[in-house]
């Protein structure tokens, strides 16, 4: 209890284990609006009770009346198809004979002449075995329900990496003593070896269920308000698309009960290897760099390697299977052993048990037996040869590269660099509200695209005399092309007009990357960015602060205006690494997109930028929205150095950029837009101040003015560190 | 060399830590007296311009070391009472960054490194990290980056806190040797620390200068009728209780 007591009572700890259920019920919710959290919630909640309602229609019916009415229905098929009803249905439908089929394979196999001959091949012994496993279907009812709230809930993988980071946190809980330089101390006591052992077990164990509820209540109990289904819960776990080879006989409920029993399991044998290597290895920072490499060369066979292939038992006999446990409790494994086919989800379990019960007897020892001090370091040589190698680089790193250094490391931005770049790859750069429905005008359009000449014209007459010559098919046709017609004319004239190229383009592909309705996207790729750059610059000058270095620094020669000048070029890479992650990637998929070719057409061309007061063509209109954008979240780290430079820890300065920073960006996201005067967002996002220029020295005088503003802030951090001495810190904590 | 400090005062509100300090320091080792909150560490952090000073002028051969800059601080050398360190960085990148900081390049750098090292005897230990070094080493460490490029003036703010006897014994013979041509301003409560090795000793009591002097000077400067403390003779203890413990020292008299 003491022991519980010490854990929660750091407070960043108890923020954290807080944070994490309601931070995935708010990330599972940010998955269903597809990152636009404006008009995302209300196409999620139409979507929602659509799919209620289609659900309570069709599974009333059996599954073959069911597939004709939504096969009469057929206007929605493609929203059917995608919240898996259909599938749904023609997965009960087809069952019997999915399972008839098995078994008739294996007997078709067994008599083959390619695999009847080799017996001993793990084919053949799969077959086999495969049709003997599905014995266990025999007598098995499945009952045509509502699914997408389980599947959805079975589907949010990122639970299950939260969920592993509350237990790497209650793990690191454990070694604050000897962090502390106390566990000689704790030793020392009469309760401090095997009762306090006993009592971290009891912990790890408590904090695995208490997650394990808390998260999986917290996405499925949302799942379930969304799409319903619960009624459905008495049938056989087989009813599921996704569960059709789970050889468990058991309803779903009873699957939901296990699956979480099992996931309170893996939490504890997850808990204890990283327990087990923290204590038994000397050094704690080597201790981690292991547990890093392991989890990521795990993560990388598990998502990488193929299960049917020959290292298919690296991709099961896993980390990460114990971390997402629902492939192998839901579907029917083998894996090749010896050419011997051997179910995934009983080795799993058997090892499960196996491992939990080793390591808990291990770090029982290893409590109880192992004096915390005077052992020897095994790694320790490696580890100072490591050190020794990289001093050699680091002793001919220049003020740049060390201040580089202690960002990175010290101040944690690798980290949140790394985080960025994932992310960065998760994020829609453009829209789908925009959509062109005449698919006869599209052909046209997409033959006749490109800049408007001879060709264009000839196009058009040779597609007028085709048209001619087949009167039967003109209807449609003749609309179409005369729409084109009509367009060509028309940008013909207002290129004329305003002394352009005239091209013919797709409106609608440019008007879901730059146009209105798309605006919340960029707005949101903006604050992510933003987030960001607050983040891996928050550390710039809080560093030094919490360290104790800024007076020695500040005593050497090169210490004041060199540092400053070093600090803030590293500033300017960090927030080059952040554009990097989010808007280079976005400018080179836009460039594909769109293609090459296009970015030789004039924007005015474009109707989303027609108004736009200087001539310039889509290539160098995207230079100048990704280096404007650059500008933005350049002022935003400026802003941050500024918190940064004011107080003494990272989190103070993150916490006063999230304050001003993030919180102006959310009001101007959620639409109030008076907050878009006072927010950096605007320069971030850009495309709105762009697409609404009327004037070409708008947009450069409100950059303009923020960039005065950054200057300003730098010159008083300037003044602060290299000319004045001893200041106090604005933000009391 | 001169480094003068002038009518020096600095206050935090109401409290005044350091009031119109006024002595000129030229090379040779000197102590700086006083109890906890004497106002020494804010003297060291006035003239390594740390700490905006509330009135007076430091001046370094003549001109203000605030108009000096960046030259006044590439000849000093400083070591905090605070022991402020990348405790994730090695001693050797540590120090390195340190030997960037004043200016020190190239094979320079490699050279003084492996000097200030063998100095502090951390070459050992040079590619450990900081964090899994005891008190003593990391004052070492920081002791070390003081004593890179050969320092004018050397500002040591408590340098033997954590140190073992024998070392204490070795920095004080080593801090000996540096003292020609140099100036050596050295804090300390530890008596002892400065006994055998400043030329001159400054009591500071309540941001005051209660009197300076060789050890000689300042023994000889003690009434006849206070006991020595050791009986037969007395020794720089006496004057430190004498000036700056009144109420130990009137209890003794009692």
């Amino acid at each position: 209890m003491h022991e519980l007591k010490r854990i929660l009572s750091d407070r960043r700890r108890l923020f954290l284990y807080l944070i994490i259920p309601v931070l995935c019920v708010m990330l599972f919710f940010l998955e269903r609006l597809n990152g636009d959290l404006k008009s995302g919630w209300r196409y999620m909640l139409d979507d929602a009770a659509q799919y209620r309602q289609d659900a309570e229609k069709y599974c009333a019916m059996q599954p073959e009346d069911a597939l004709a009415a939504m096969e009469a229905d057929g206007y929605r098929a493609g929203f059917l198809q995608t919240t898996n009803l259909r599938t749904a249905a023609e997965h009960i439908r087809s069952y019997p004979a999915y399972l008839a089929g098995v078994h008739e394979n294996a007997q078709r196999m067994a008599r083959s002449s390619v695999f009847g001959k080799d017996e001993n091949s793990f084919t053949y012994r799969n077959v086999q075995k495969t049709d003997a496993d599905f014995v266990a279907f025999e007598g098995i009812e499945v009952v045509f329900g509502s699914d997408r709230a389980v599947e959805t809930w079975l589907g949010f993988s990122t639970s299950d990496l939260l969920y592993l980071l509350a237990i790497i946190l209650t793990v690191t809980a454990f070694f604050e003593d000897k962090k502390n330089g106390l566990c000689s101390v704790v030793r020392s006591c009469p309760k401090g070896r095997l009762q306090l052992a006993l009592s971290r077990l009891a912990i790890l164990t408590g904090v695995s269920l208490v997650f394990t509820l808390l998260i999986n209540a917290g996405v499925l109990g949302s799942s379930f308000a969304l799409y319903g289904g619960m009624d459905g819960l008495g049938r056989a776990v087989q009813s599921m698309e996704a569960f059709k080879t789970c050889t468990l006989r058991v309803s779903i409920l009873a699957w939901i009960f296990l699956y979480l029993g099992g996931k309170v399991a893996c939490g504890v044998l997850l808990g204890l290897i990283f327990w087990f290597i923290l204590s038994f290895l000397s050094n704690i920072q080597l201790s981690w760099l292991i547990i890093i490499g392991v989890l990521v060369g795990e993560y990388a066979a598990f998502t990488r390697i193929d299960g049917q292939l020959r290292f298919g038992v690296f991709k099961y006999i896993n980390l990460f299977s114990y971390v997402h446990p629902m492939e192998p409790l839901s579907k029917y494994l083998n894996m090749n052993v010896c050419n011997r086919p051997v179910g995934v989800f009983p080795l799993l379990l058997w090892l499960l048990l196996a491992l939990v019960s080793v390591l808990t007897v291990a770090v029982l020892l290893i409590s109880v037996k192992r004096h915390p001090l005077g052992n020897r370091n095994i790694l320790g040589r490696f580890v100072l040869v490591w050190n020794r190698f990289c001093d050699c680089f680091r002793r001919r790193m220049h003020l740049f590269g060390f201040e580089g250094y202690k960002q990175l490391i010290f101040g944690g931005s690798v980290i949140f660099l790394a985080v960025c770049l994932y992310i960065g790859g998760r994020l829609s750069y453009t829209g789908w509200e925009y959509q062109e429905q005449d698919h006869v005008y599209l052909q046209y359009l997409s033959e006749a695209a490109g800049p408007i000449d001879e060709q264009t014209d000839a196009y058009l007459e040779h597609a007028r005399n085709s048209l001619a010559a087949n009167h039967e098919i003109a209807g449609g046709f003749e609309n179409a092309l005369m729409r084109l017609e009509t367009e060509v004319d028309s940008a013909k004239q207002n290129a004329a007009e305003q002394g352009y190229e005239p091209w013919l383009t797709d409106q609608v592909q440019v008007l879901n990357f730059l146009g209105e309705k798309t605006w919340p996207l960029t707005r949101w790729n903006a604050i992510v960015a933003l987030a960001f750059v607050i983040l891996s610059v928050a550390p710039l000058f809080a560093v030094e602060r919490k360290t104790g270095t800024e007076r020695l620094l500040r005593s050497a020669a090169h210490g004041r205006a060199p540092v400053f000048h070093a600090k803030y070029a590293v500033m300017t890479l960090e927030t080059a690494a952040v554009w990097c992650c989010v808007y280079l990637r976005e400018w080179l998929a836009i460039r594909r997109t769109f293609g090459a070719e296009l970015m030789n057409c004039p924007i005015q061309n474009f109707t989303a930028l027609g108004s736009f007061p200087v001539v310039m063509r889509f290539g160098t209109f995207l230079i100048l929205l990704y280096l404007l954008r650059f500008t933005g979240l350049w002022i935003a780290a400026f802003v941050t150095a500024f918190f940064s430079a004011r107080v003494n820890t990272w989190e103070k300065a993150m916490l006063l950029g999230a304050a001003v920073l993030l919180f102006s960006a959310a009001l101007f996201y959620f639409g109030q837009d008076w907050a878009g005067y006072c927010s950096v967002l605007p320069n971030i996002a850009v495309t709105e101040l762009l697409v609404s220029a009327d004037r070409p020295g708008g947009v450069f005088v409100w950059f303009a003015a923020w960039l005065a503003l950054a200057a300003a802030l730098s010159a008083h951090v300037y003044r602060n560190w290299v000319k004045r001495a001893g200041q106090r810190e604005f933000l009391p904590m | 060399m001169e480094l003068k400090l002038t009518n020096l005062t600095k206050t935090y509100g109401q409290k005044t830590a350091l009031s119109g300090f006024t002595y000129t320091f030229r090379e040779g080792i000197y102590g700086i007296l006083g109890a906890n909150g004497a106002g020494k560490s804010t003297m060291m952090n006035l003239i390594t311009d740390n700490v905006v000073r509330t009135d007076g002028e430091i001046t370094y051969e003549g001109t203000d070391i605030l108009k000096l800059g960046a030259a006044f601080r590439k000849v000093l050398g400083y070591m905090p009472q605070q022991q402020g360190l990348y405790e994730g960085m090695t001693a050797e990148s540590f120090v390195a960054y340190f030997g960037r900081l004043k200016g020190i390049g190239g094979k320079d750098l490699k050279g003084e490194l492996d000097r200030v090292f063998e100095l502090t005897n951390l070459s050992d230990v040079r590619h450990h990290r900081i964090s899994s070094f005891s008190g003593g080493m990391k004052q070492r460490v920081l002791l070390a980056q003081a004593m890179l490029g050969d320092p004018k003036v050397l500002i040591l703010d408590e340098p033997t806190a954590g140190l073992d006897p024998k070392e204490r014994v070795r920095l004080r013979n080593y801090i000996y040797n540096l003292s020609r041509n140099r100036i050596v301003l050295l804090a300390t409560h530890i008596v002892s620390d400065i006994e055998a090795i400043a030329g001159d000793i400054i009591l500071l009591k309540e941001g005051r200068l209660v009197r300076s002097g060789s050890p000689k000077e300042l023994i000889g400067s003690i009434p006849e009728d206070v006991k020595p403390l050791m009986g037969g003779y007395y020794t720089l203890d006496d004057v430190y209780l004498h000036y700056l413990g009144d109420e130990l020292a009137e209890a003794d008299h009692a």
